[in-house]
């Protein structure tokens, strides 16, 4: 593993997406990407684990139904490596993808599916006697002929939030039969919940092929998760970054959007993550993720991009004091934002639940106010923000410090 | 985490506030106290969820009714707007099954029932040991749709779309990217099968922002500008092939997935005359 692969646009282009190594100009040099001897661009490619797979190092999460043009396009352009859900839109995303590639040769593409077990506890991973064999090969056959192929490149347990959700025997039991069949090529499970405990599970394991982590530059256990990473890289499984994006905004209002190729980059950084798949929505995304396959390197723009502080800009309080004398209830509205920068800014809940006590505050103490005199210059609307974070309050030091 | 330590907030803070979950008869009815947001709904749903926000995702509030080892679990998906609610719902909409009367639409399948109520995608749905009857799912349905109060019906703007040749149950709402382009934001379409396959779509937004569309559009196209024919503009979109437009007022309707400009522009007249 950490191994960069780089190939001609031109070469790799349909001819074949497996098995191709041999073709493959190998480098593990990070820097001058983007071009070669002839200022050609080539795509970064690299090898997934153990497998006979190698992908470029972007691939496409297809997030929508309604737009098979997009997905069509960007199989054209270069894009290999498709990944949906059995669950996505009720089926009718994998519906989509098999109107998009009855007619492709089957050579030509790779795709992933996921399928979730029955009876599952959402909040605590734990499996009821609903999850069982039959019901996820039940629901792969569904996904199978919605898909119109006879076998996935890799299917996935989705969604693994505890290690006896990942190492259920049952549920390994019907994805080694699907495998044995051949209608799986590779095994794999996907986790954005607990992530370093279920990438350790998959090592344990010796029966996944692929993990499929959430990662990306805001993450608090970003670290944790990167060793879990490199330890699953050693054992020869392949690593699949989701959710590379952290959400594509920084605040909870969706106003401050994240520099995605930069996001991006900073994933791929990591030589042990193979390839990534971005949601893609829109012929810039595709645009703009197809430039990050041929250049890796972080601009000094994007590195800033990437700064938490200064992205979180628009949630930082510069304690100019005016809102408390504009508030008729001379609220300290400028602690309130402090609270609400720690708690949507750093994850800091416990140090915002002590300010909002040391500030004395009751829970949404703007209620009785038909409207806000509060006129912040840098335009924070104060009184939904306290309305919010104020609701603290209520939530014991004990359990904010246990989060 | 912080939606978990808001989801507690909510316990405390709306322990008074009247539940939206009806009282049934010999079913015990529990609420789950996490109540999802947009922050946090993909542990819930994993990646389903993204899709879930590009149209309004509110929140969703959780209950399952139960008796003996039948359960049945209800989930309410409030979105912003009745037009977003009817989006998403139409993106997971399945014609092919057997349609109900609850809400303003709704549909059925092997112990699930899924409907459409003004604000609410509603989800209901046999999830214990035992499979329950489809009568209580559909009861239980009902009472949620009585308790919600919603007003019915869909979005007027479908109401302009014809009807003859109309592929049955395949109108639907795209709240953002219309054919993958971020300007043309949100669209209603409509599949259609007579002399040609084709999808009918319908912008509804000021006339400003419509030449402001336009406009973008044509920037976008860098070869084969838009042609003008009297009022129909005819695109050869490098992705989405050929695609038929006309204005009108605080209306764009248009055709794409045809080449068969006689048809595009006989169905884009029929919109356009109904639009007043």
């Amino acid at each position: 593993m950490g191994k960069n692969l780089q190939v001609n646009r031109r070469g790799f282009l349909k001819s074949s997406v497996m098995g191709t190594a041999g073709a493959l100009i190998c480098t593990t040099a990070m820097g001058n990407q983007g071009s070669n001897a002839k200022n050609e661009p080539v795509i970064l490619r690299r090898r997934l684990g153990n497998t006979d797979i190698e992908l470029p190092i972007v691939s496409f999460g297809v997030m929508r139904s309604d737009n098979a043009a997009l997905v069509k396009s960007a199989f054209q352009m270069g894009f290999e490596f498709f990944d949906t859900a059995h669950g996505y839109q009720e089926g009718r995303n994998e519906t989509m993808l098999g109107e998009v590639f009855k007619d492709v040769p089957r050579s030509s593409f790779l795709l992933a599916t996921k399928v979730y077990p029955d009876d599952v506890n959402r909040q605590t991973g734990e499996l009821g006697p609903g999850s069982t064999k039959e019901s996820i090969i039940e629901k792969f056959d569904l996904s199978l002929k919605r898909l119109q192929m006879s076998y996935v490149d890799i299917l996935y347990l989705h969604g693994v939030s505890s290690r006896e959700f990942a190492l259920a025997p049952q549920l390994l039991d019907a994805f080694r039969e699907l495998k044995k069949q051949g209608r799986v090529r590779y095994v794999g499970m996907s986790t954005h919940h607990n992530e370093p405990d279920i990438i350790q599970a998959a090592i344990d394991s010796d029966f996944y092929n692929v993990v499929l982590t959430a990662i990306n530059f805001t993450q608090a256990h970003g670290g944790a998760i990167k060793e879990k990473i490199a330890l699953a890289a050693e054992k020869g499984i392949g690593i699949i970054a989701m959710k590379t994006m952290a959400g594509g905004f920084f605040d909870k209002e969706r106003t401050l959007p994240v520099n995605c190729s930069a996001a991006l980059k900073w994933v791929l950084q990591d030589k042990n993550i193979c390839t990534s798949i971005p949601g893609i929505v829109t012929y810039d995304q595709m645009n703009q993720n197809f430039a990050v396959m041929e250049n890796l390197e972080l601009t000094e723009k994007e590195k800033a991009d990437l700064e938490i502080p200064k992205p979180l800009a628009g949630l930082y309080c510069d304690g100019c004091m005016q809102c408390v004398r504009q508030c008729r209830k001379h609220l300290p509205v400028h602690e309130l934002m402090r609270a609400y920068m720690y708690t949507y800014g750093y994850g800091q809940v416990e140090k915002a639940g002590r300010l909002l006590r040391e500030t004395a505050m009751v829970t949404d103490p703007c209620g009785d106010c038909s409207d806000c005199t509060v006129d912040c210059p840098k335009g924070i609307r104060a009184a939904e923000r306290i309305a919010d974070v104020s609701r603290l309050v209520n939530v014991p030091l004990d359990i904010l410090a246990s989060l | 985490m912080i939606s978990a330590v808001f989801s507690l907030c909510l316990l405390q803070g709306n322990i008074n506030a009247e539940s939206l979950f009806p009282e049934i008869t010999g079913w015990k009815m529990q609420e789950e106290k996490r109540i999802y947001n947009n922050s946090d709904l993909w542990e819930l749903i994993n990646g389903a969820a993204d899709i879930f926000l590009t149209y309004g995702f509110q929140d969703l509030h959780i209950a399952e009714y139960s008796k003996s080892d039948q359960i049945i679990r209800v989930e309410l998906y409030r979105h912003s707007t009745p037009q977003n609610a009817f989006g998403i719902y139409s993106a997971e909409r399945m014609p092919d099954y057997p349609q109900v009367n609850v809400g303003s639409q709704g549909y059925k399948s092997e112990g699930v029932l899924n409907f459409l109520a003004g604000i609410y995608y509603v989800k209901v749905m046999s999830a214990g040991p035992a499979q329950a009857e489809e009568s209580m799912i559909a009861q239980v349905a009902g009472k949620l749709n009585s308790s919600l109060a919603q007003p019915v019906g869909l979005p007027d703007v479908l109401k302009l779309f014809p009807e003859e040749g109309k592929e049955y149950l395949s109108e639907g709402y795209i709240a953002q990217n219309f054919l993958g382009y971020s300007f043309f934001n949100s669209a209603y379409t409509a599949r259609y099968k007579s002399e040609a396959e084709f999808q009918l779509f319908i912008i509804q937004a000021p006339a400003d922002d419509i030449q402001q569309m336009l406009n973008e559009y044509s920037k976008s196209l860098k070869e084969n500008k838009p042609v003008k024919k009297t009022n129909l503009l005819v695109i050869k979109d490098p992705f989405n092939g050929s695609v038929f437009m006309e204005q009108k007022a605080n209306f764009l309707v248009g055709v794409i997935n045809t080449e068969n400009e006689v048809i595009a522009k006989e169905y884009i007249s029929r919109v356009i005359k109904k639009i007043p």
